[in-house]
């Protein structure tokens, strides 16, 4: 499952805890790095799977912290995938403690869990999302109505007050840009 | 007829099916007679066919990634905050013990509670979780006083080794892949009476985790080796809240050490960390003492 997750690898920045100055500073970095690279995708991750904000807000917050305490455990690894398997793996721990169930050794926790192939298809999702996330707001805009609503080009001229022509131009450009966000995160269309 | 220019700009709208019947049979009747075109809609095809791939990802999700809650990244930064201030407290803590200790063993002990439900915790915040902060806070305190980049030791891994059981592990099946790609297991020399693995014993290179069980009182030992010789936690059950109990390592040579001594503070179980001046490798028994004597004895 990683190798096939390769190539969906978002870009990595190096986890080191030698970099740590005395000061803390590098931590700080590290933390912020950490949280602007992956805490976007992960929290709509977790959002989907809790539904409540606030324990997705948890879920994250802890995820990060994981990911930053343990920096070997990310060295070399697709670091997207490590992050959704602890986010996952903390929500089910919720949900079994939620039930107040004794401690379980596995065997129903791991039937409520997807697959590897479905979380591999969230990692991939979620990164196709933060694709469409970082596109210029007008051309995301035109990608939501033409590709998402499925508009015509005439409806989504009506819908957003701009010219047929304008539509098509800026759906053009919107997948041009689309192609070259999935690309530098590894999802060569 | 539409120039390449035209058709071009509406080679995107045509991919996702957008154009009016007229004009997409125009750009079909271009598309059939230039190559260069023909090559264009194929590239913007594909992006469309990874879109149908991954389904429906709704404006909601997109203003969810575009902006996860900043709260979250100021908790990060005020949990990585705290734990700062508390290794500085930790730091001068461990070195008035070291002056009291007359430069003996090292002694800092760490009373904290672990109870089952931190295991699977409700509330997953770390800084909710005392054991955890304060377990991490002294690793980090020692890291610190030792200057020693070693392999991190946290409190997670403690937590994980002590409270968790089998399969139940929170970081999932990444870490555990990891774990057990680390090396050599410590754990895996032959299992003598009264012996058992810990939950969670494959570790770090060099650590040794043993567990041990005498009726009602239940030790997992883990001994982490530092410039110093090795960090100790010891997680113990069964043993009654307000009882004193303490840890004596025995090395390869005979020599013995009391590892440190602590108050039982919850029966269910406690945490306590300590130190020792003999390596991990030469460690040949634990043993865990009360009140009225020997309590467990755990072999290597």
């Amino acid at each position: 499952m990683r190798d096939s997750l390769e190539g969906a690898e978002p870009l990595r920045r190096e986890l080191r805890r030698e970099d740590v100055s005395p000061a803390g500073t590098a931590d700080e970095q590290l933390i912020k790095a950490l949280f602007d690279d992956h805490a976007g995708p992960l929290y709509g991750y977790v959002l989907r799977l809790t539904g409540d904000t606030g324990r997705a807000e948890d879920v994250v917050q802890e995820t990060l912290l994981r990911a930053w305490r343990h920096p070997d455990a990310l060295a070399g690894k697709p670091i997207r995938a490590w992050l959704f398997t602890v986010a996952r793996n903390l929500v089910f721990d919720q949900h079994r403690a939620r039930r107040s169930r004794p401690q379980e050794t596995g065997d129903e926790a791991l039937a409520v869990m997807p697959a590897d192939d479905e979380l591999e298809r969230a990692v991939e999702s979620w990164a196709v999302a933060e694709a469409i996330a970082a596109l210029r707001p007008e051309h995301r805009e035109v990608l939501m109505h033409v590709y998402y609503q499925g508009r015509s080009v005439r409806e989504t001229s009506d819908a957003l007050g701009i010219p047929p022509g304008t539509v098509k131009s800026r759906t053009y450009y919107a997948l041009r840009a689309l192609k070259l966000a999935l690309e530098e995160r590894g999802l060569a269309p | 007829m539409m120039t390449c220019e035209e058709v071009r700009l509406s080679l995107g709208a045509h991919v996702l099916g957008a154009l009016e019947p007229d004009e997409a049979v125009l750009v079909e009747a271009h598309l059939a007679e230039c190559e260069a075109c023909a090559a264009e809609f194929d590239e913007l095809a594909g992006v469309s066919d990874l879109l149908a791939r991954v389904g429906r990802v709704s404006e909601h999700d997109v203003a969810q990634v575009a902006s996860p809650p900043a709260a979250v990244l100021e908790r990060l930064l005020s949990a990585r905050a705290a734990r700062r201030r508390r290794s500085r407290a930790l730091l001068s803590l461990a070195a008035s013990v070291v002056l009291l200790a007359g430069g003996g063993a090292v002694w800092a002990v760490m009373g904290s509670q672990t109870s089952t439900q931190t295991a699977s915790s409700d509330a997953p915040a770390v800084l909710s979780a005392p054991s955890s902060a304060e377990a991490y806070a002294h690793n980090r305190a020692q890291d610190a006083e030792s200057e020693a980049a070693t392999a991190p030791r946290d409190a997670e891994n403690a937590q994980k080794a002590f409270t968790e059981p089998p399969g139940a592990g929170s970081g999932g099946p990444p870490e555990t892949a990891e774990k057990s790609a680390r090396g050599p297991q410590t754990a895996a020399a032959t299992p003598a009476p009264l012996q058992e693995r810990a939950a969670d014993a494959a570790g770090v290179p060099g650590e040794l985790v043993r567990s041990g069980r005498s009726g009602d009182v239940r030790v997992t030992v883990r001994a982490s080796p530092t410039p110093r010789g090795a960090d100790i936690a010891v997680s113990l059950a069964g043993v009654a809240a307000g009882e004193r109990g303490r840890l004596i390592v025995v090395g390869a040579d005979g020599k013995s050490e009391t590892a440190g001594s602590w108050v039982v503070k919850n029966a269910d179980k406690g945490v306590y960390q300590g130190a020792t001046s003999i390596t991990p490798e030469s460690i040949t028994r634990f043993e865990i003492h009360g009140a009225d004597g020997l309590l467990v004895s755990v072999p290597r």
